[in-house]
């Protein structure tokens, strides 16, 4: 950080303690003035651009979100122009059969969900509860509580026996096997695809590829 | 009918001898950085316009290896959406992204039936692509476009059993405008139409179900496909109007004059459709440059997130700020209707003020403290070399809202920055942590004020 005899002072109020504040603010002006020759030089928008990175914060590297990135999503493929008719068909076969497994798992995990949303709304309007989604404060911070944990209010009706946290690592396991579903087909799909067709893929997902219409409207 | 004041006049009666440089910034683009301001500012006006207009002469290559560098993947509709705001944030061509912006309102279509994040994206190249030159051209690319294929049923128009979606929304939204065309144009325009289907990504011309009979549109009559269609509505007077028309509501104000259009469809019809040639005129146009239009429309979720993380000069952007934008009532890729958004007043409601205001809390909040390359309020007085409460209000007035504020809100900016926490008077700050809360908290201030939801 480089120092600065940079000034500070409010000159439109009544100024009684000018002189202390002067003292008092030398080393924050310091500070500032050293953040700005500092913290500019590496900022798109100072018109210093070499060595600037915009971009978006990164999110931390989960396994899973990184295996879900990895999945192409099968229909763009089959809409692939250089595919040729019979691979198209194979592809769409493979898709509609994993689709039908899919669905089955999709329709659990809503169930399950659900369950846990009711379970989480019937124990906020009881002062506390275990959510489904991560809290948003630390428990030590949520305060107000009613229930103690083990006495997790039970929702009449619904499968009683299961825990919030039961549902909640059912729900994980679901979605394991979801994206393991997922992968599975397209370590099917992925050897009926030629070395070409791979790369217009990857071609699509990095914004480059461009298909040429090859009909003619007359 | 609104009356034209002078530019130097702004809408609380302040005088300035800027130029219009922010303003035109803001609607030809999203705003400014600062270092933008003071180097359009320096300009003639009618110099801003040519340069703005002229996105293709500026070079805008950094911003390719920068999105290089993001890794999106195009076929996700979250990275798509990311990658336009990234765009729209970093690009040195503004007029280019907020004219595929208004086009996208234009034809609005919506991921939510195409359900191809990657056809979204092609179409949004061909918005790019067409969008300042011949207005034919441009619906022609729309119409043979497979995203609005799908989003308007054209796959399903077929030869004895057409469908006339497509047809009615390029006459009543795309082209023409209700009440310049009949039920039997539409008819006809939509056998045209038939056999315009998609097939694996690419427009297709299905022969086969292409409707060869003669047609008559809007008093012309032939063997009429639909190229010949796209001609015929964009050579029309009405089509001048309207796409005039459309032009003036987004980049000038909600109600304009009827005048100013008339003038503008002129110059439409002089130019042959040319977009570019209508902008031009409408950013040089008096009412343009007047109270009719200055700080007169409310900004859009694009505006206004974009053009504060221009202004405030964040780098590293929140990955959540798409679902903030999509929670104030605009979702890229996603527009409410084939009318798109209304805009205007329909902008502000109670959820989506809320949500306004929670994104000047954020942005000025602690939150972005840790991110790297974040310049905050406290470095961006020390930039300017202030040291005085008043120059620290002007300063971030002048920034954000173009000093366009009532002396009495000026002055309450002023003994807020003046105050201690408890809102007593003080000489001066004691702390550098005292003093980056009092600029954070004024730069949150002025983001809700009134003025700062205006473009």
């Amino acid at each position: 950080m480089k120092s600065s005899n940079h000034k500070f002072s409010w000159r439109k109020v009544p100024n009684p303690f000018l002189a202390f504040s002067l003292l008092a603010c030398a080393s924050f002006i310091c500070a500032v003035a050293c953040q700005a020759a500092g913290g500019g030089k590496n900022n798109i928008f100072a018109g210093q651009e070499p060595g600037s990175q915009p971009g978006f914060k990164k999110a931390p590297d989960n396994p899973a979100a990184l295996q879900d990135r990895a999945i192409p999503d099968i229909r763009l493929i089959i809409a692939l122009p250089s595919l040729e008719a019979a691979q198209r068909k194979q592809i769409q076969n493979l898709y509609k059969e994993s689709q039908v497994r899919l669905a089955g798992l999709r329709t659990e995990i809503n169930t399950t969900r659900s369950r846990l949303q009711k379970l989480a709304q019937k124990g906020g309007q009881n002062g506390n509860a275990e959510s489904s989604e991560p809290a948003t404060e630390p428990a030590a911070e949520r305060g107000n509580s009613q229930n103690p944990p083990d006495q997790f209010p039970m929702v009449v009706g619904e499968q009683m026996e299961q825990s919030p946290q039961d549902l909640s690592a059912h729900a994980k396991e679901l979605q394991t096997q979801i994206r393991n579903e997922r992968q599975n087909l397209w370590d099917q799909v992925r050897p009926l695809l030629t070395d070409q067709q791979l790369e217009d893929l990857a071609k699509m997902r990095r914004g480059e590829f461009m298909p040429q219409t090859t009909e003619a409207a007359k | 009918m609104a009356k034209t004041k002078s530019h130097e006049t702004s809408s609380h009666g302040k005088k300035s001898n800027k130029n219009m440089a922010p303003h035109l910034l803001r609607r030809a683009g999203f705003g400014t950085t600062p270092d933008e301001l003071d180097y359009y500012e320096a300009k003639n006006y009618d110099k801003c316009v040519d340069e703005i207009i002229h996105p293709e002469r500026i070079d805008n290559s950094k911003l390719d290896e920068l999105i290089a560098a993001q890794n999106f993947d195009f076929t996700r509709l979250e990275d798509l959406k990311r990658w336009w705001l990234f765009r729209m944030c970093f690009t040195k061509r503004p007029l280019e992204e907020k004219l595929a912006l208004f086009w996208h309102g234009h034809f609005a279509t919506s991921n939510r039936k195409v359900n191809n994040p990657y056809a979204m994206y092609l179409q949004n190249l061909t918005f790019r692509k067409h969008g300042m030159g011949n207005f034919n051209d441009l619906l022609l690319n729309v119409s043979k476009d497979p995203a609005m294929i799908v989003w308007l049923d054209n796959q399903q128009n077929r030869k004895g059993n057409p469908n006339e979606n497509y047809a009615r929304e390029i006459m009543e939204l795309f082209a023409l405008g209700i009440g310049n065309y009949g039920e039997d144009d539409i008819k006809q325009a939509a056998k045209a139409f038939t056999g315009w289907q998609t097939k694996n990504s690419l427009f297709y011309f299905n022969a086969k179900q292409h409707d060869d009979s003669p047609k008559t549109v809007l008093g012309q009559s032939g063997n009429f496909n639909g190229d010949d269609v796209v001609q015929i509505l964009s050579k029309q007077p009405a089509a001048a109007k309207f796409i005039s028309g459309k032009l003036v509501a987004f980049f000038a104000c909600d109600q304009p004059d009827p005048a100013m259009v008339d003038n503008l469809a002129a110059v439409y019809m002089k130019a042959d459709g040319n977009i570019r040639a209508v902008l031009k005129a409408l950013f040089l146009h008096p009412d343009f440059r007047g109270t009719t239009a200055y700080h007169a429309k409310i900004k859009s979720p694009a505006e206004l997130i974009v053009g504060t993380i221009k202004t405030l000069q964040v780098q590293n952007l929140d990955g959540d700020l798409t679902t903030s934008m999509s929670r104030m009532g605009q979702s890229l890729f996603e527009p409410p209707n084939v009318k798109g958004w209304d805009g205007g007043r329909a902008w502000i409601s109670t959820n989506t003020m809320m949500e306004r205001f929670n994104f000047a809390t954020r942005i000025t909040q602690q939150k972005f403290d840790a991110m790297e390359g974040y310049i905050s309020p406290s470095e961006m007085v020390a930039n300017q070399g202030l040291t005085n409460a008043r120059g620290m209000v002007d300063y971030f007035l002048n920034l954000l809202v173009d000093g366009d504020v009532p002396e009495s809100a000026k002055q309450d900016l002023i003994n807020y920055v003046s105050s201690d926490i408890a809102g007593k008077p003080i000489a001066a700050i004691p702390d550098d942590k005292l003093l980056d809360a009092k600029l954070r908290g004024l730069v949150h201030l002025i983001m809700t004020l009134p003025t700062y939801q205006l473009a």
